[in-house]
């Protein structure tokens, strides 16, 4: 493998690669930077720890075409710290050796047998293909994935529900106490509806990737994993297209649908960013996995108590239909769900202190959060 | 899901082959695939390599059901590099329930990386801590989609009945001389090597491998095959005692320097920034583990191969020359065998006394204390028939 390429493409191409690299590799080789040069002028650079695999290209002069694995930190920083311009790759018997402006690095290389086949080629013909708008996906991955469970010992709840049907894709995480539900337009999809389940942690890089891209995310369901194609925005030098994959959690994700409430008689609706804030200070003395509550009313108070720590109490204003009560919540969990919103007021619906409570934006209804309250002892 | 497995196709080579498993008679052929095994037999009766044929098997895109030992995925499956096999192996003494947790729940959750099916291999399960036996027990009930679990255990009574009951078990048998003659001689050693080193491993193919092409074991055998005739004394027995433990020593230096080279290896790799501090000590207690294992291989070694120079004496007292082990020193054999002392309860009993040791080491004992006492008592009961004199 031989080729030649502008230090910052290449520097790009390696970064985002990098980031499918783990620290706790089960396979050796995983540490290690995929390099490949092919005879059309392009370098695919891609990285995986097997949950995540991220693969990228940019233009080059390629004088011989081949494959290489580097040390993947290694290599990373030797690239970061050289100047800008024109960087040389020639991959010799176990190393590979780089050359820019004057200076030399020769480095050892792993064995590229070894790597893993990249799940990155196009799919069969059955595979299910959808395109949607890449800040319009980041935007509805940031509203769901931080509503998954981190709890190992059920492991389709670590993960995010992908519902796919024609022109629809709905994304559903939940940990058992709160339950994020978002859904946007699509174009495509399969003849009927197709479920799968996402590692979050995935999703979450998947979601940084996508940010301020501007392009459009081309997803592609096969069997055994997800590929998203990222083209992004058309910037100069990259060589196209950007590759992230992630496999399956299997097993049957709960029926989410079957949670949401038909509708409350009782909806509260405040300034989100008030609430925010408010909750914010007054959870602050609701310590030791305490509650804030909040009192629906006319004007809505919030409020949080710790024993031997101190109270707090802070009245909003607010539009109320129903009857008053008090209900009480995670003070985080609220944080969460109000914070994933994006109209200026939300709407806060619930049926009395126990039944689990609906927060959405007002007048929209992509997006809804679903949160269990505390019960008061 | 469920497939059959065979070990053979009509023409093609196949894993079987390559892992020289062909006719073995433990291969678990045509059976429909049950998602959990339980290898079952003596250390060196091939279970690993089994456990790893069948993965190529579970795997191989080129044979199903077969596999073919010479695709990337059979290459990569046999020498434990591959995506879709797990192997978790004790870190330490023990296979702790974080090792389960981590390192065969959530997997066991995801989808294959490459292929249809993923295989979890447990070596030493056995090991498993009673809790990491049970966090696996739901996995073993009920394995995601296209997940296979293989344990591998020398000693069932350590398992749990909940785990065994829930496992489809395979007993191994020592290898016959024979079978293990001709693995060796497949990979291409030396006849009279080959055989020597059936003879003398007892069934074990790893004890036997690790004669036939390595030149420090054959030359460490012949030391050990020594020690009888020095034990005429307890002095000498102290000398010989010291010679043992210096032989395991080298062993393990020689591991260690490997085990370096490694360390840098992941030095390289990782680079020593935040968060590889864990997979360099997971490493570190590997190599640990390593070589305490390795002292006290070597140390079971001479144990046993002083003890094979008692049992070949016997042997042809009996006229039973097929049974002689240490071929190499026929002659010599021949002329204790002849002589009137040690008698056959005295090579009973150093027999004996050669066999209990290991227990002891396996215990913990100190190592160098557990080879003098043996020794200083093998002087005692079988001391060497002093020299005929020569006819010259
Ligand atoms: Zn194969």
């Amino acid at each position: 493998m031989k080729f030649r390429c502008e230090r910052d493409d290449l520097l790009g191409a390696v970064q985002f690669a990098s980031r499918a690299i783990s620290n706790r590799a089960t396979l050796p080789v995983l540490s290690g930077l995929r390099i490949e040069a092919n005879e059309t002028g392009s370098v695919g650079v891609a990285a995986t720890d097997l949950e995540l695999t991220m693969q990228t290209a940019l233009q080059a002069g390629v004088d011989e075409p081949g494959l290489g694995v580097v040390p993947g930190r290694l290599f990373n920083e030797i690239v970061r710290n050289l100047g800008s311009g024109q960087v040389s790759l020639a991959s010799g018997e176990g190393e590979i050796e780089i050359a820019s402006g004057r200076g030399h690095f020769r480095v050892r290389t792993l064995m590229p047998d070894d790597y893993p086949a990249l799940p990155v080629e196009e799919g069969t013909p059955d595979s299910i293909s959808v395109e949607m708008d890449s800040g319009v996906l980041a935007g509805s991955l940031a509203q769901v994935v931080r509503s998954a469970s981190s709890d190992e010992s059920r492991q389709v709840l670590t993960g995010v529900l992908w519902e796919i049907e024609p022109g629809r894709l709905t994304l559903a995480a939940t940990d058992s106490y709160r339950l994020a539900v978002s859904e946007i337009e699509v174009e495509g999809g399969p003849g009927e509806v197709v479920k799968v389940i996402l590692p979050a942690r995935a999703l979450a890089e998947l979601g940084r990737a996508l940010q301020g891209t501007g392009g459009r995310v081309r997803t592609l369901v096969r069997e055994n994993l997800v590929t998203f194609f990222l083209t992004t925005g058309g910037q100069e030098g990259s060589g196209g297209e950007s590759v992230i994959a992630s496999r399956f959690i299997e097993g049957e994700f709960p029926n989410y649908r079957r949670l949401l409430p038909e509708g409350y008689p009782n909806a509260l609706t405040v300034d989100r960013e008030s609430l925010l804030e408010t909750v914010k200070r007054v959870g602050l003395l609701a310590q030791n996995n305490l509650p804030v509550k909040l009192r629906l009313a006319g004007e809505l108070e919030v409020s949080a108590h710790t024993p031997d720590v101190g109270e707090g109490q802070e009245v909003m204003d607010a539009e109320y239909r129903g009857e008053s009560f008090v209900i009480a919540f995670n003070p985080q969990f609220l944080h969460d769900g109000a914070s994933a919103l994006r109209t200026k007021r939300v709407v806060l619906e619930a049926g009395d202190g126990l039944k689990p409570a609906l927060l959405k934006g007002e007048d929209e209804s992509t997006f809804t959060y679903l949160l269990m309250p505390v019960r008061l002892s | 899901m469920n497939q059959e497995i065979k070990s053979t196709t009509s023409s093609e080579t196949t894993v079987w082959d390559v892992l020289h498993l062909s006719g073995s008679p433990h291969i678990p052929s045509s059976l429909k695939v049950p998602h959990a095994w339980l290898l079952l037999g003596p250390t060196g009766s091939g279970k690993r390599a089994t456990a790893l044929a069948m993965a190529a098997a579970f795997t191989c895109p080129d044979l199903p059901g077969v596999g073919c030992g010479v695709c990337s995925t059979c290459t990569r499956i046999i020498s434990g590099r591959h995506p879709d096999l797990h192997l978790i192996a004790p870190e330490g003494q023990v296979i702790s329930v974080d090792a389960i947790r981590v390192g065969v729940i959530p997997e066991a959750a995801r989808s294959p990386f490459e292929g249809r099916r993923k295989v979890f291999v447990i070596e030493e399960a056995e090991r498993m801590h009673p809790s990491a036996q049970n966090a696996l027990l739901k996995t073993l009930e009920e394995p995601p989609e296209g997940t296979i679990i293989i344990l591998v255990c020398d000693r069932e009574d350590e398992l749990l009945e909940t785990v065994s009951s829930r496992c489809r078990v395979v007993h191994f048998q020592r290898v016959p001389c024979e079978a293990i003659q001709a693995i060796l001689e497949a990979e291409a050693a030396e006849t009279p090597v080959a055989r020597l080193a059936a003879r003398i491993a007892d069934g074990d193919i790893n004890r036997a491998r690790a004669f036939a092409l390595e030149p420090e074991a054959q030359s460490r055998h012949r030391s050990f095959a020594g020690v009888p005739a020095r034990l005429t004394s307890s002095l000498e027995a102290l000398d010989a005692a010291a010679e043992i433990v210096t032989e395991a020593a080298t062993a393990v230096k020689g591991r260690s320097e490997a085990q370096k080279q490694e360390v840098v290896d992941l030095a390289v790799a990782l680079g020593e920034g935040r968060g590889t501090a864990s997979a360099r000590a997971s490493l570190a207690k590997r190599h640990k583990r390593e070589l305490r294992r390795l002292e006290n291989e070597v140390l079971n070694e001479a144990l046993w191969t002083i003890g094979s120079w008692y049992r070949d004496v016997l042997a042809a007292r009996r006229s039973a020359p097929d049974a002689i082990a240490n071929l190499d020193l026929k002659a010599d054999v021949v002329r204790w065998a002849a002589a009137s002392e040690p008698d056959d309860g005295l090579l009973v009993a150093a027999i004996h006394r050669c066999a209990v040791t290991p227990g002891a080491l396996a215990r913990n004992a100190n190592p160098s204390l557990a080879i003098e006492a043996a020794l200083v008592d093998l002087a005692r009961l079988a001391p060497p028939p002093p020299e005929s004199p020569t006819m010259d």
